[in-house]
Formats: structure tokens, sequence, C-alpha cells
């Protein structure tokens, strides 16, 4: 198999693209023939579409069954589908508002609020789907878990109510932006690659200072995502330093000295 | 005509992307072992491919976004690093000849004569030989994209449209749906991102609107498939048997990428060693997104791992005898069956203590050992905390992972490992102490 097939070259695909035709080639239908053998292809559709798409995928499916790769480290997958995404995701098409019931980590449970959905959202460190939403009750954006989600009702209003609440959450999201440097530690820049794939899921910006041979790295995340960056600041140790976000350097402090606090002798 | 290879695009582009901004021309040139013109031009060669494939993407700010390869994580909902895979160059006629042949094949079947007579019609009239053309509808038909109908000659040809005329825009938005989680969540993915592309603007036009996309994909390697091509090749070469030939560039050198260049007047000492191997097993490793090979240059030979993006001029070599290669695989199968990645160390049972996180019902930290820890096993478990052990090559690379986890986690077992973290703690609280 070739991906960088001639069929894909970029000036042919568009030109194919303007005139509506899009060719699908034999590896794309073996890798969905494969695809829908996933055990939650059955979920991501009605019977009878699915059943129309292994029809005309068939011809064409893998017959070695073996795994090509072995996947190591990984985090399990509970369910790469939630039963309500298929829900959400066509009340956000349609433009419409959501009246929802859900529960929350802590056991409280909010009833009938109503709100604008704007994106659902997989994590792939924690593989669970979230429903990104404002409410009107408390005028948050808030990141619900759809596990959590009782029941959903769909509340239909004009396209253009919807539409004006797109740039109160954009700000609100503008307004979450954090930003930290961190600095590879020198003696540690032969790990250079390694400790930058760490934070190749990140929007981030690389400074090089040629005389000192020094990186920095400065990422950009939201407020809430900061949890999974001290976690990945942790999974690195020693290579890297926070020096810039006051926030962070603090909470690395206090994980530091509470994590040394276990190994010392008093402890048990 | 030589093979073309994307070596080196395929090198700047994570360059670029895991770099971000940090070198300039020279320096990337440098890293890159190739001159500046070469890197001008390769990237200028990208910028291309780029603002073809991306003319309708209006927004100004997504085109910012794909142009500096920057991870944005609201504004672009595509896999910015796929345009790399349309990279494939073509002459000027024969993308016109085969968007006139597809483009006529769609409106309806014909024959190679037909198809002849309907050339003459076209805006530049020209119609190409029937020898060309057959190698074209060759080709098309062997990658299914069109289709051979009629037992007897002359046969029909005609385009496959059966999956898009087939579904419903509910049910295409359903396909949508599905290719789009899949992708972003198994291997391999490239196949399915060239095909999400075209199920998104079919359904752009079908729908008449270009904000549907409502999925976003968070904390996402997208540089993993930069290294599918070079994945698949490999697993082929060990479905198949196939010994293979590479020039291999360790990523722990001093410089952070070399490339083989191929033009003759930029010839230059290559640091990259050849490799002749038995492929035997290719891993993805979750942790940082990225690949490994397993091989061996014969059955009495050590074992080695190399990282995928280290692998370039990979060709396939001589067959493998079929008894030998089982038994190699089946032995490395075992070696790594302990590995938290690949180490393939001396077994060390390690047992840590967990602690639930204080305040919530909810212990996101079992979650997180449960899912996550691999084939490790919980012990006991108390209100405060519970233990976990496992049996693993090494303490090497499972160490992050339980540095991950802070405070919440004591290590218990093996002692050295035991005063490792300790030790390691105490210089991390020497890092922030002036805070």
């Amino acid at each position: 198999m070739n991906l960088f097939d001639k069929i894909h070259n970029y000036q042919l695909i568009t030109r194919l693209d303007e005139a509506g035709l899009y060719p699908v080639t034999s590896h794309e239908k073996a890798w969905l023939a494969k695809m829908l053998k996933h055990p939650a292809a059955q979920s991501f559709f009605e019977a009878e579409t699915l059943s129309k798409l292994q029809q005309l995928t068939a011809a064409y499916a893998p017959t070695d069954e073996r795994e090509l790769f072995i996947e190591k480290a990984g985090t399990r997958t509970r369910n790469i589908w939630h039963p309500l995404v298929r829900k959400l995701r066509r009340i956000i098409l349609g433009k419409n508002h959501i009246q929802l019931h859900a529960g929350t980590r802590s056991g409280r449970a909010y009833r009938r609020q109503r709100g604008v959905p704007y994106k659902l959202e997989y994590s792939l460190a924690k593989k669970e789907w979230y429903l990104i939403w404002l409410t009107f009750d408390s005028e948050q954006l808030l990141t619900t878990p759809l596990s959590l989600i009782r029941s959903v009702k769909e509340i239909y209003v004009e396209d253009a109510w919807y539409d004006s609440f797109l740039p109160v959450i954009e700000s609100m999201l503008a307004a979450r932006q954090q930003t930290a440097k961190i600095q590879v530690v020198r003696r540690y820049n032969l790990e250079l690659q390694r400790i930058l794939y760490a934070f190749s899921c990140f929007d981030k910006e690389v400074a090089y200072d040629p005389d000192t041979q020094e990186y920095t790295i400065t990422l950009r995340f939201l407020q809430d995502e900061q949890e999974f960056i001290l976690s990945r600041l942790r999974f690195l140790g020693l290579r890297v330093k926070v020096v810039e976000n006051d926030q962070l350097k603090r909470r690395m402090a206090e994980s530091a000295a509470n994590a040394l606090a276990r190994y010392a002798p008093s402890a048990h | 005509m030589a093979k073309e290879g994307f070596d080196k695009e395929l090198q700047l582009l994570r360059l670029m992307f895991l770099t971000q901004g940090a070198y300039n021309r020279q320096q990337l040139a440098e890293r890159l072992g190739i001159s500046v013109h070469t890197l001008d031009k390769t990237v200028k060669k990208l910028r291309e491919i780029q603002s073809t494939l991306y003319q309708h993407v209006t927004d100004r700010e997504k085109k910012g976004c794909y142009a500096q390869l920057r991870y944005n994580y609201f504004a672009v909902t595509d896999n910015f690093l796929m345009f790399l895979y349309h990279a494939k160059s073509l002459k000027e006629s024969e993308i016109e000849r085969l968007y006139r042949i597809l483009e006529q094949l769609s409106r309806q079947p014909l024959s190679i004569k037909e198809l002849l007579d309907a050339f003459l019609t076209t805006p530049t009239g020209e119609v190409p030989d029937e020898k060309t053309l057959r190698q074209d509808l060759k080709y098309l038909e062997e990658l299914s994209v069109i289709k051979k109908s009629g037992d007897t000659r002359p046969y029909v040809y005609q385009f496959d449209q059966e999956l898009w005329s087939s579904l419903s825009d509910d049910e295409l938005l359903d396909l949508h749906d599905f290719i789009d989680v899949m992708a972003n969540t198994q291997l391999p993915a490239v196949p399915g991102y060239l095909l999400r592309h075209k199920v998104k603007r079919c359904l752009d036009s079908r729908l008449q609107r270009e904000d549907w996309a409502v999925f976003l994909y968070k904390y996402h390697f997208v540089s993993r498939i930069l290294d599918e091509q070079q994945a698949l090749l490999l697993a082929t070469a060990i479905a198949e048997q196939k010994k293979v030939k590479f020039c291999y560039f360790t990523p722990k050198r001093s410089k952070f990428y070399d490339s083989q260049n191929t033009n003759p007047a930029f010839l230059r000492d290559s640091t990259g060693k050849p490799q002749h191997v038995y492929p035997l097993r290719v891993v993805f490793d979750h942790q940082y997104g990225r690949w490994y090979l397993l091989a061996q240059e014969s059955e009495k030979r050590p074992l080695r791992k190399y990282r995928v993006e280290g692998i370039t001029q990979l060709a396939y070599g001589q067959q493998a005898a079929p008894d030998a290669f089982m038994r190699m695989q089946a032995r490395v199968d075992e070696r790594i069956q302990h590995s938290w990645l690949i180490d393939t160390g001396k077994p060390v049972t390690i047992r840590l203590r967990f602690f639930h996180p204080k305040g919530t019902p909810h212990s996101f930290i079992r979650e997180r050992v449960e899912a996550q820890g691999q084939w490790g096993v919980i012990t006991e478990e108390t209100r405060e905390s519970f233990l976990y052990e496992i049996t693993v090559n090494s303490t090497l690379e499972i160490t992050p992972w339980i540095r991950s986890f802070g405070s919440s986690c004591e290590v218990l077992e093996p002692l050295y490992l035991r005063e490792q973290l300790q030790m390691e703690w105490k210089e991390l609280l020497s890092y922030y102490e002036s805070v």
C-alpha cells in the first residue's frame, strides 16, 4: 500500500473537488471495511446504514485479520462512542438550545439547565466524551462528561439566536487562555526530541538560544487543562523546569514537597 | 523516472512542527543536513500544496494555523499535517487527463472508443493516445475508483459513485462522524483521513454550509501520522516475512535530524547507518505518540530497536526462511510481553501505593491506574489508598508514569527505585525552592 499515491495529488484532488467528484480508493474502502468490524461501529449507525456500508466495502475487507501493530502504554478505552453523541451533534448542527439533567462528580445533580451546546470533545488522555456548553443559569462555559448527563431535550430556536452566542463563547474561551514558559534543562538536551514529542499535543512555540543552547517552550492552554499539563511536567521530571507561570511553579513545588514527604522515615 | 521519495519533506515537516519557530532557516537546514537553497525549495513546495488544498478554508485564523503548522485546538479540526500525503507530484498533462477521464465517466459509462471521442469535446481538445488511456484506465480500475462492466469487448467503464449515491445526507453525516472518530482514535489513520476529507467536502456541498464539524480531539498526537507510511510498509514486510534495508539516523545525537540528499550536487557524508534486518514487530507508543521497529539481522544476532522516524530510504529485501522468521517473532513477542514500552531488560516486580484524592467520592486516581496500568493488578484497598503490583522489564520505562502521579503515588519496591524517586523529588523541589 502506498499512501503517497498519485490519485491524492493536491492539484488533481482540488480539480476533482471543484467538479464535485470524490473518488474512493480501494485502500480507503479496505480501511473502512476494517473499521466497520470494530464493535463500536454498531452504535454509530442505524442498522440499515451499517449493513449498506458493509455491503459496499465487503469486497475490499482485508483477509489478514492479524493486527498490524502492537500498541503499548495506551489508556484502556472504555468506549469510543457514547449514545448521546449522535443526538447532541445533531442539535448543534441544527443550531438549537438544550435543556439537560446532569449529575456531577461530587454527587450533586443539576435539573433542567438550559444552555447553548457548542462542541463535543473527546479526550484522548481520558478516553471520554464531553459536551462544551454555555449555561444560561450561571453564564458559565461548562465541560460536562456525557457519562454524567441523564437526559437532554432539544429546544428549537432561530439560527440567528444560536449564532449570537458564539462570539460570547469564543471570548470566554479566549479569557481562559493561559501561557507558561517551560525550559528544557540543558543537560537533557540530548532528549530534546522526546521532550518535544511529550508536548506535541499542545499549542506551543519553541525558542532556541544558540549561545546558551537552551530551549524554551511556550505553551498556550486553557485553565482547565492545567492538571493534565502538571501531570506531563511530572512525567518528564528533572528534564523540564517551569520558568514562567506562578501557579504552575507553585503547584510543582507543592507536588515535589508532598511526594518527598511520602518517603520521609516517619510516614508509615 | 526515479521513485519519488518523501523523506525530506517528512523530516522537515516533523522538525518544523516539533520545534515550532525555534530555528531560523540556516539552523533548520543544518539540522536536516540540506542546503538552505534545498530547504527553501522544499518549504515552497509544501506551502503550495497547503494553499491549493485549503483554499476553501475561509477563516483567516484557520489559514494561519495551517500555514504555520500551529496546533490551535478550537480553530483547526482537521489533522493539519495530512497535506503531506497529497505531495506526490504529477505532470500537468497527467492531471488534465486523469481529471477528464473521471469527469467523463462520472456523467455516463463509456467504452475506450467513446472516451477517446469524448476527449475531442473537452476545452483543450487534446486526445491522448490509446495506449496511455488504457494504462490510465487500468490504474484507476486497480484502485477501484472506476468499474469495468460487460462480459465481452468493448468493455464499458464507469466512475464508482456508489458510496455517495447510496447514502442519504443523514447517513453521510453518520459516516463522516464514524470516520472522524476512528481516524482520530485508531491505527492506521491516514486512509481514514483521506476518506474523511472527501466525505467532508461532499457534505459541505450537500448541506450548503461548512460549519457543521463539531468534534474536537483533546491531547492528540497529531504528528503520529507522519510515520504511518513507513509503519505500514514495515508491517507489510513483516506480514510477507521480508527483510528490509534502510538508512538509520539515531535521534540521540547533537544534531536534531539528518536527511539523505538525493541531489548529487549536495551529496555529503551521511551520518546515517545502513541497516539490513528482519523486521519483526512495529510498536506504537501512546505515551509520546511515537513508532518503533523491533528487528534482527539474523537469528543469532541481538534484537535491535529502531525509532521509525529515523528510518529513511526504506526498501524491501529478500524473503526470510519462514521457520526462522516465526521463531524470531515468537521470541520477540515473548521478550516484550512484560515491556512497559519496548524494554527487554531484566524483569522486576514493582509495588506501588496510590493515594485516593481527598474530599471527593470520585477516585480519579484509581480510575487512571485501572485505565493505564496495563497488566498490573490492584491487590489491596483501604479508604485512603490502594496497592498496585506489576512485573516489568526494568524500571526505566514505567518511571515517568509513576512520577506523573506526583504525591499520589509512593514506590514501595524495589528499594532502588524508591530511593531514585526520593532523590528525583528532592532535586525537583530544588528547581522551585525560590518560589
